[in-house]
């Protein structure tokens, strides 16, 4: 080896270790160690490494969220949202033959449309004003009908809804009561609109003590024959009759007869262990299903334990402590009846047993059937809500209930209170019904009044860019603001649904306050 | 200036180390920032965190999942668990109980739809299930048992007398076929613990020889349940 002085050059005798070839290297005095080929390689693969283990510079340094250990806690922080209870009439009521609705709002408020023939309530609008025809109820929403009518007036042949809400309802309930109508034209006859607002009041926080959402449908995965608004509920528990609410927490068969209380306890204590094991396996942070799975097999077993350790009380009958027997009563029910498991329904989730809950009722692709027979149906329906309104009563608890039907029925007389004959969609209407224990509910006095949404002059509800709610889908969001403002929880809908609905919207949509 | 001429003064080699050592990290800086806006960041996992109360609680996308898990759900659960056990046909009482227990079993499998009415529909019918197993096998010769080969149903002792090798063969047995794996240590434990335990609750002071078969059979009952409600049983 030498150096070069003046050139600052060292000259270096290499050989090839495979070769044996001697080659004379030359290395700059300023000049680094040379670079080969495993640096590159290595320098490479560190860079790459580092590229892969850095964050993205922006996303830390533009996080705003605060980020901690989970408390892992199975119950849902109670949000302080009451009951939301869903009432869907299957095949198409005529909601809108009960509650008059009413034209787009003007500077001083909405007037009625000049004729309601298509809804059963004859040529014209005189008996809107008319005290034979119709009626101001709850905070003075005008309905058609006179309640207690004798047969064979007019006013005894249409508003048969809300004959069955006062049949159970007593004063005392409907002077905490408020109401509003939703005007949406539906598709007739099918379980495809999305009206059921389950999904939504759920994800708003509300939940359910020891039981999930609970429905009497089972083919559409909501408890009603409908479908999901926006975003799916849980699976429901489908009640058919009592046993599926007392035997869904309690062991049947041979688990009940062969295993003993505290071995059974013994039993859930190994299921949710095992479980709690297994789930960590897959609740790989790439996972959201897997941790979804193992926090609700962890808290469903969990609650499975305690359930096994006491008897809970969902069954109404008999139940003087919770106001159960006031709830029976509401539905006239008797033991083991179809009103006994209707009944333990609204009584567990006005007691937070269940999150939500939804009767559906069937009967009500009537068209065709003869109006004595379509007003029956109608107050059918009225005294399941007027029940649930009652139950809350006696129970001192407020309650939400959501009316809905797939599509409407339509009429072709002139004559107040003639029979519906045809399925008229455009005819659609939702109900939103609240009920306050300490006082009535305020509705805005504004020129919206207590209705969301129009009818035209067609005599249909308006799908137009006029309307806030155009579609099922809509009206729905419309029934959960409302819900959410009923329970002074308005801020919610920007967390559930942000940016829904424009802000000029909603102040027609929202009309609780 | 003074910078800048000493820079130019300085030889090449090191004029290019400066370069190098400046615009490479910035170089590097422009690709992490540049190209992972379609990514959350390699640091960051969605199971390390609180979820944000202001995130819209959108339902579940198992099609958007990385690694989707179902469960069993309604229709193929007393199929499923029929065949995890062995058990080719069901008596028509306990058909009838499980058609009950179907509504509150999810009809589609939706990791989201578990609640505590379905673990106990489950628990009910892997019973069923379970109990339908110890049954046959019972009346079988313990070469010809396909998990209690080491059970001696007769011991007049009861479960007391089921031996730490009887319980590690049936363990080890059903894990295999109703997790598709061998159980761990962890999980082995586990069971035997909770089983000697449950066992021991109101175990009375002697037996009959009828008393003592109902016991090791509660026993397996009790081991079968739990195994075969667990999480590893019904997900898919």
């Amino acid at each position: 080896m030498g150096r070069n002085q003046k050139t600052e050059i060292i000259e270096k005798q290499v050989r090839d270790r495979v070769t044996g070839e001697v080659r004379t290297a030359r290395f700059h005095a300023d000049h680094g160690r040379p670079t080969s080929r495993r640096d590159f390689l290595a320098s490479g693969a560190l860079g790459f490494v580092g590229y892969m283990m850095t964050p993205s510079v922006l996303s830390l340094l533009t996080r705003s969220k605060a980020y901690a250990q989970t408390s892992d806690t199975c119950v849902v922080p109670d949000a302080g949202l009451p009951l939301f209870c869903t009432v869907n009439l299957s095949g198409g009521a005529s909601l809108s033959s009960n509650y008059i609705p009413l034209g787009a709002a003007g500077s001083s408020g909405r007037d009625p449309i000049s004729t309601y023939t298509a809804l059963g309530l004859g040529a014209g609008n005189a008996f809107f004003q008319d005290a034979t025809r119709s009626q101001s109820l709850f905070q003075g929403v005008r309905m058609a009908g006179v309640l207690n009518a004798a047969g064979g007036t007019p006013g005894a042949t249409a508003g048969f809804f809300w004959r069955g809400v006062m049949e159970r309802a007593t004063a005392a309930t409907i002077d905490r009561t408020s109401m509003i109508a939703i005007c949406v034209t539906t598709n007739d006859d099918t379980s495809q609109n999305q009206l059921d607002a389950s999904g939504l009041v759920i994800a708003a926080g509300r939940s359910g003590e020891l039981l999930p959402n609970l429905g009497t449908n089972g083919g559409t995965g909501t408890g009603v024959n409908q479908q999901a608004a926006r975003i799916d509920p849980p699976a429901p528990l489908i009640v058919g009759g009592i046993a599926d609410i007392v035997n869904s927490l309690r062991p049947v068969g041979v688990l009940g007869t062969n295993l003993s209380e505290p071995r059974r306890r013994k039993l859930f204590e190994l299921v949710n262990s095992l479980s709690g094991t297994q789930a960590r396996s897959i609740a790989s942070p790439n996972s959201a299903t897997g941790q979804v799975l193992s926090k609700l097999v962890e808290c469903a077993t969990g609650k499975n334990v305690e359930l096994a350790s006491r008897s809970p009380v969902v069954d109404p009958n008999g139940d003087t402590v919770n106001g159960g027997s006031g709830v029976m009563t509401a539905f006239a029910a008797t033991a083991n009846s179809t009103a006994h498991a209707q009944a333990a329904m609204v009584y567990n989730g006005l007691l937070g047993n269940a999150s939500t809950i939804g009767y559906d009722l069937g009967g009500y692709d009537y068209h065709g059937s003869g109006r004595a027979n379509q007003n029956n149906q109608d107050q059918a329906a009225g005294r399941i809500v007027g029940s649930v309104l009652e139950s809350a009563r006696v129970m001192n608890r407020p309650v939400f209930i959501y009316v809905t039907t797939d599509g409407s029925v339509g009429s072709a007389s002139d004559t107040f209170g003639a029979d519906f004959n045809s399925d008229r969609g455009l005819g659609g209407m939702s109900y939103c019904i609240a009920y306050d224990p300490n006082a009535r509910p305020r509705v805005k006095s504004d020129r919206f009044g207590y209705q969301v949404g129009h009818y035209t002059a067609g005599q249909g509800a308006s799908t137009d860019s006029t309307t806030p709610v155009p579609n099922a889908e809509r009206a729905s969001a419309a029934a959960f603001a409302n819900y959410l403002a009923f329970a002074k929880q308005r801020t919610i809908l920007d967390r559930v649904l942000p940016g829904y609905f424009e802000t000029r919207q909603l102040d027609e949509v929202i009309r609780f306050e | 200036m003074k910078f800048l001429k000493s820079l130019r003064e300085m030889s090449l080699s090191k004029r290019r180390k400066i370069t190098a050592s400046i615009s490479l990290p910035a170089m590097a800086a422009v690709m992490i920032v540049g190209f992972q806006n379609c990514s959350p960041g390699m640091m960051e996992t969605k199971g390390s965190s609180v979820a944000d109360p202001n995130d819209n609680p959108a339902p579940l996308d198992i099609t958007q999942d990385t690694k989707p898990i179902t469960i069993v759900y309604s229709e193929n659960l007393l199929i499923s668990m029929q065949q995890m056990a062995g058990v080719t046909s069901i008596p028509a009482a306990k058909i009838t109980r499980f058609q009950s227990a179907k509504t509150k079993i999810t009809e589609t499998g939706k990791v989201d739809s578990v609640n505590a009415p379905m673990m106990s529909a489950i628990a009910n019918t892997a019973a069923d299930v379970c109990d339908e197993l110890i049954m046959r096998e019972r009346t079988l010769a313990a070469g010809d048992r396909r998990f209690f080969g080491q059970i001696d149903f007769a011991n007049i002792q009861g479960s007391a007398a089921i031996t730490e090798v009887a319980k590690d063969d049936v363990i080890r047995r059903m894990a295999r076929s109703f997790w598709g794996r061998n159980e761990s240590s962890a999980e082995r434990m586990l069971i035997k613990r909770l089983l000697d335990e449950a066992m021991a609750e109101g175990r009375p002071a002697s037996f009959t020889a009828t008393t003592a078969a109902t016991d090791t059979a509660n026993a397996m009952l009790f081991t079968c349940t739990s195994m075969m409600s667990s999480l590893d049983a019904i997900k898919m």
